[in-house]
């Protein structure tokens, strides 16, 4: 039989980091789970990728036993290290700090597939183009 | 008494198009982490990393995202200065006694339990620290260990935690703990559930890693960590042990034992005893 499911909650916290404080608390604390054993398996799961944001999703069930799946890092983080960035541009608009070519786009659209609402590599290149907009990157033919 | 901390919560509205770049724009500001809440991002900045220029710096990005043709942008952003607490509080009301094996019982300190003759019984209160006894690993390595902590035996506890193991390890039999954590509120957590337990007196705590023990040797070597950590030590830990001594170590995954065991190996230890809970393997090593 299904578990039912009574929430999910979207986090995005540093890999191998994570702690029973905000975000983590706040977030986990409505639901009634059991921030510290989530803390202990996320931070097994991405021991080795220190350094990087992880987006998490985790399930909460009617018996107060959760799940979780971690994603694939972030297209803008993706996106700033193709293109040798540390940080994006914070006026997208009118500053451009670096550029990635069509090709980098497309691999990271792959990487990306699996967590992406797109239906082909096409739309989900036009969404990895987009963060790359919001970030003042240029992407070049 | 550690003083609890202050979080400045920063709620900003966003479509599923704006979502990631300004998750990605506040964890370039210096957010601490973020999740979604409904229509909202909600991040967390400790106070030192968010001051007005960040909130115009912020503000000035959204608008930027208007400009690009991002809809459905709102440049007005609400922050909210709120205290760190117990966020588990919803959870422990759900908490009940735990017989990890025959005789030894964990139970929170609110809750009645009426012991049978020879029932060790040990009490946490969850706080802000690992180690409640709910967890697989903890219950390994309360299993795991109970044999190995004799009478007059030196036990060191590496990453504490709530203190949990140490305490175990000194209601079980009279022997002396050396227990430490890298966090100073694990450590002065499982300080005051020592004294909760009425064995403060038989456990020395301390902030601090194994670089901090000097020249001590001990009967059994404690970690429940993570396997990254575990590896990373091994050869420390090796240099502490006393010569018949032996290490209990849990916070593995059971499909990565196999970097464990290569890594002991290379160390001239093996695992002796290998027992499994859910996903969660615990070990008891010697040397060779």
């Amino acid at each position: 039989m299904a578990k039912k499911i009574v929430g999910s909650i979207k986090l995005q916290i540093s890999a191998g980091a994570a702690t029973p404080s905000p975000p983590v608390g706040p977030a986990l604390g409505q639901h009634g789970v059991n921030i510290m054993e989530f803390c202990k398996a996320f931070n097994a799961k991405t021991q080795d990728k220190q350094g990087l944001i992880i987006p998490v999703v985790i399930t909460v069930y009617a018996d107060r036993t959760f799940s979780f799946i971690t994603k694939t890092p972030p297209a803008a983080v993706l996106l700033k290290i193709a293109a040798g960035l540390k940080k994006g541009s914070g006026e997208p608009n009118r500053n451009k700090v670096g550029t990635v070519t069509r090709q980098q786009v497309k691999e990271i659209a792959e990487q990306k597939m699996q967590d992406l609402n797109a239906f082909n590599v096409e739309s989900a290149m036009r969404m990895i183009e987009g963060t790359a907009r919001s970030m003042g990157v240029t992407v070049t033919d | 008494m550690v003083a609890a901390k202050t979080w400045i919560e920063i709620t900003v509205p966003v479509t599923s198009e704006s979502s990631e770049p300004i998750a990605n724009y506040l964890f370039e500001l210096g957010c601490s982490g973020c999740y979604e809440r409904n229509d909202e991002l909600v991040a967390y900045f400790s106070p030192d990393q968010w001051n007005d220029r960040i909130a115009a710096e912020l503000t000035h990005y959204l608008s930027e995202l208007t400009q690009l043709g991002f809809t459905d942008i709102s440049t007005q952003f609400t922050i909210t200065s709120i205290q760190d607490k117990d966020w588990n509080a919803s959870w422990k009301a759900s908490l009940a006694p735990i017989s990890v094996m025959p005789g030894l019982i964990i139970k929170p300190s609110w809750i009645d339990y009426q012991p049978m003759d020879g029932d060790v019984i040990i009490e946490i209160d969850p706080q802000m620290a690992f180690g409640t006894g709910m967890h697989a690993t903890t219950q390994l390595m309360l299993r795991l260990m109970r044999p190995l902590v004799t009478p007059g035996s030196s036990v060191l506890d590496i990453g504490t935690g709530s203190g949990i193991l140490a305490i175990a390890a000194a209601k079980l039999v009279t022997c002396t703990v050396i227990a430490f954590d890298n966090d100073p509120i694990a450590t002065e957590t499982a300080r005051i559930n020592s004294r909760l337990n009425n064995c403060a007196d038989m456990i020395e705590f301390f902030t601090g890693t194994t670089a901090s023990i000097g020249s001590l040797h001990f009967d059994l070597l404690i970690a429940n960590v993570n396997r990254a950590a575990i590896q990373s030590m091994l050869g420390d830990m090796k240099h502490l042990m006393k010569p018949h001594a032996r290490m209990v170590l849990s916070g593995i995954l059971t499909d990565e034992v196999h970097l464990i065991r290569d890594a002991l190996a290379q160390l001239s230890m093996k695992i002796v005893t290998l027992e499994t809970q859910d996903e969660w393997s615990g070990l008891v090593v010697t040397m060779n």
